[in-house]
C-alpha cells in the first residue's frame, strides 16, 4: 500500500517540479520522508493577498491516494477558512461522508482522481474567494464581512512578514 | 429449498468419467448409425410428406420414421389420459416433445419455426403467430381450439426447455387458461445408461439435438399422465399454474422451482458474457480491477492504456512502474480534451490569473493530457503580460537523485520567494536597500 503511494506521490511530484501552476510549489521537505511536504503558495494576483508567500505542509497518509492528506499552513494567516493554528478548511481535504463541520455542501470531494496540485489551486481560490460561511476562524469571518479595510490592513501585514520586508 | 438456475440445465453434451469410454468405443458404430438412419429418415419424411393429410398411411410411414430415429415412446398411467381435452400441458425437455406426444397422442404445437405449411404440419406444427406477442397467439390459439375437428393443441407452460433431470421451471399462466381443462402430462427422455449423451443442451440449435438424436442407439420418451386439472372458482391463474406444476413434478419425481423464461435468457446472456471476456482479456473483472488499482496512483492515464498494458504484465505494481519508467508506448494522440491536471470550472478565476504572465518558463509538456493546458497558458500570458517577474516555479528537469530533486527544489523555492518579494516591491514602489539600482 505506502509502495502504491509512494509511487503515486513520486508521479506527483515529477508533474509538480516539470509542469506547476504558476505561483505554486511543492515537494517533500526531505525525500527521506516523502509523505511530509512543504509547499509555497503566492497569493492570488488582484487580492489583499497579492505577492505573499505562503508555506504550508502536507502530511500524506500511507493509503494515499485513498485518503486526502492534511494541509497547514506553517506561517501566521488570517482568514475565514484558516484555523488560528494554520490548517486550512476545504472540502477537497475531506472525503465524502467524512464532514467534520456538518456545513459542506456536495462541493468537491476528496477522491483518488484528485491531486496536490488541485488541492493548491483550491487553496488559491480560497484565498482569493473566502467561503465565509464555512468558518474556521470567526474573528476573521466577520471582519472579512464587516471590517473589509481593517482585513486587508491585516493581510498586507502578513504579506509583509512572509516577504521578510519591514511592516510599513 | 432454492435451486440455483444453472442447476436446471445440462451444460455439457458428453457425460464425464467411465461412460466417455465407452462413448469413445461407440463412436464409430454411432456415426455409421447416424448415416444410415439420415438417409432413411430422409426417404421416410419425402413420403410422408407427400401422402395425403390424416391418413393412416402417412400416420404409420411417420411412425416408422421416428422408430428409425431411435425415438421410442412409452406411456404411463394411462388410465389419467382424457383424450376430451383440448390443451395439453407437459414439460419441455427437447424440440422434439412434440412429435414424441404426437405418436401416441395426435397434436398440434404454436410453431416457433418460420416454416412453410406442408412441412409445418408433417412436424406438427401449426402456425399461431407466436412472433407477433402474446396477445395475437392467445387469440389464434383460442380460434383454433373453436374447431373442434382440430388436433389438440399440446403446450408447453415452462415456455424453455430444462434438462428434466432436478427441477420444473416455473408454469406460465397463460398456456393452462386457454380453453377450460388441460390435460396434464410429464415428460422424461432417457437414452441408454452407459451413453449417456445429453438429449439437449443449453443454448444447442435443434439440428444439433436432432444429429445426436440419430447418433444415439435409442432416445426413450416416457409420458407420464397426471390427468385432466381445471382452475377452481377460488384460484387464481398463477395459483394454478403453481398447481399444476407441483402436480407434474411429483409425478416426474421433480423439484419445482420459481426461475422463469426470462430468467433462464438472463442466465444465457451472461453465459455468454462470460465466454466473451474469458475470450478477451480486456473485458476481464479481473483486469478491469488491477486497472481500477493503477489508476488510483496514475489518474491521468487512460483506463484503457492501462489494461493494455496490464494484460501483458498481469501485475500492478509492474504497469505501473512501466507507465513511470516510461516503458508503454503512447497511443496514437487522440483530439480529446483528456482529464487535464486542472479542470478550469473548479477553479476560479483568480487562479487562472495567477498561473498567466510566463512567456518564459513554459515546461516541455510530458504528455498528451499536458498539452492543453500548456496552450491554455500561452494564451493567458497573451493576455496580461504586464508583470515583468515570473512566478512559475517549473525545473527544467527533474533530477534522477533524491540530492538533485532537493537541491532543485531549495533553489526555486528560495527563486520564488525573490520574484515574489521582487515583484511586490516594484508594485508598491518601496525603497528598501538592495533591492533598487
Amino acid at each position: 500500500m505506502a509502495g502504491r503511494a509512494l509511487k503515486r506521490l513520486m508521479t506527483e511530484y515529477k508533474q509538480l517540479t516539470l509542469n506547476p501552476p504558476e505561483g505554486i510549489i511543492a515537494g517533500p521537505t526531505n525525500e527521506e520522508n516523502f509523505f511530509e511536504w512543504e509547499a509555497l503558495i503566492v497569493g492570488p494576483e488582484g487580492t489583499c493577498f497579492e505577492c505573499g508567500v505562503f508555506p504550508a505542509k502536507l502530511i500524506f497518509p500511507p493509503d494515499y491516494p485513498l485518503s486526502p492528506p492534511k494541509m497547514q499552513f506553517t506561517c501566521e494567516m488570517f482568514h475565514p477558512n484558516i484555523y488560528s493554528d494554520g490548517r486550512v478548511c476545504i472540502s477537497i481535504l475531506h472525503a465524502p461522508g467524512d464532514d467534520p463541520m456538518g456545513y459542506e455542501t456536495s462541493a468537491e470531494r476528496w477522491s483518488p482522481v484528485q491531486s496536490v496540485e488541485k488541492i493548491l489551486l483550491s487553496v488559491v481560490s480560497m484565498l482569493a474567494e473566502p467561503n465565509d460561511e464555512s468558518s474556521a476562524n470567526v474573528d476573521a469571518a466577520k471582519m472579512w464581512r464587516d471590517d473589509r479595510d481593517q482585513f486587508n490592513k491585516i493581510a498586507e501585514r502578513l504579506v509583509r512578514k512572509t516577504l521578510n520586508l519591514p511592516h510599513s | 429449498m432454492t435451486i440455483p438456475i444453472e442447476a436446471l440445465y445440462t451444460n455439457s453434451r458428453f457425460p464425464s468419467g467411465p461412460s466417455l469410454f465407452f462413448l469413445l468405443l461407440y463412436t464409430p458404430l454411432g456415426i455409421v448409425i447416424f448415416i444410415i438412419r439420415l438417409f432413411i429418415s430422409l426417404q421416410l419424411f419425402l413420403a410422408a410428406a407427400v401422402l395425403p393429410h390424416n391418413t393412416v398411411v402417412r400416420s404409420v410411414v411417420l411412425r416408422v420414421l421416428y422408430s428409425v430415429m431411435g425415438l421410442v415412446v412409452r406411456e404411463e398411467c394411462r388410465k389419467n389420459r382424457d383424450d376430451t381435452c383440448r390443451v395439453i400441458g407437459t414439460n419441455h425437455i427437447t424440440p422434439f416433445d412434440h412429435l414424441a406426444v404426437s405418436i401416441v397422442l395426435p397434436c398440434v404445437t404454436p410453431s416457433v419455426y418460420d416454416l412453410p405449411g406442408a412441412l409445418s404440419s408433417l412436424l406438427c406444427y401449426q402456425d399461431l403467430g407466436v412472433t407477433q406477442g402474446r396477445e395475437i397467439l392467445r387469440a389464434n390459439a383460442r380460434n383454433y381450439l373453436s374447431n373442434p375437428n382440430n388436433p389438440p393443441l399440446l403446450l408447453h407452460p415452462e415456455g424453455a426447455t430444462t434438462s428434466g433431470k432436478l427441477a420444473l421451471m416455473k408454469y406460465g399462466s397463460w398456456a393452462l387458461e386457454l380453453n377450460g381443462s388441460v390435460l396434464v402430462a410429464g415428460i422424461r427422455v432417457r437414452r441408454l445408461p452407459i451413453l449417456p449423451v445429453a438429449p439437449s443442451v443449453l443454448g444447442a440449435s435443434w439440428a444439433a439435438d436432432l444429429c445426436f438424436m440419430l447418433f444415439s442407439p435409442v432416445t426413450l420418451f416416457t409420458i407420464k399422465y397426471v390427468g385432466k386439472m381445471s382452475r377452481k372458482e377460488s384460484e387464481s391463474a398463477e395459483e394454478f399454474g403453481v398447481r399444476v406444476q407441483a402436480a407434474t413434478a411429483s409425478a416426474l419425481q421433480l423439484h419445482t422451482s420459481n426461475h422463469t423464461v426470462a430468467d433462464k435468457v438472463e442466465y444465457m446472456k451472461r453465459l455468454a458474457r462470460e465466454a466473451a471476456a474469458a475470450s478477451n482479456p480486456m473485458l476481464s473483472p479481473q483486469v478491469h480491477r488491477m486497472a481500477q488499482q493503477v489508476q488510483e496512483v496514475l489518474p491521468h492515464i487512460s483506463l484503457d492504456r492501462i489494461k493494455r498494458d496490464l494484460v501483458h504484465t498481469q501485475n500492478v505494481d509492474l504497469t505501473i512502474t512501466n507507465f513511470l519508467e516510461g516503458n508503454v508506448p503512447e497511443p496514437v494522440p487522440e483530439p480529446q480534451p483528456a482529464p487535464s491536471r486542472v479542470d478550469p470550472a473548479r477553479v476560479s478565476p483568480q487562479s487562472s490569473d495567477l498561473r498567466s504572465s510566463s512567456p518564459t518558463a513554459t515546461p516541455l509538456p510530458s504528455a498528451s493530457a499536458e498539452v492543453k493546458s500548456t496552450v491554455d497558458r500561452g494564451e493567458a500570458s497573451d493576455r496580461r503580460s504586464h508583470s515583468a517577474v515570473s512566478m512559475s516555479t517549473a525545473a527544467k528537469s527533474f533530477g534522477k537523485s533524491a540530492s538533485e530533486r532537493m537541491t532543485s527544489f531549495e533553489t526555486r523555492k528560495a527563486q520564488l520567494i525573490e520574484n515574489a518579494r521582487r515583484r511586490y516591491i516594484e508594485k508598491h514602489g518601496l525603497t528598501v536597500p538592495g533591492y533598487n539600482c
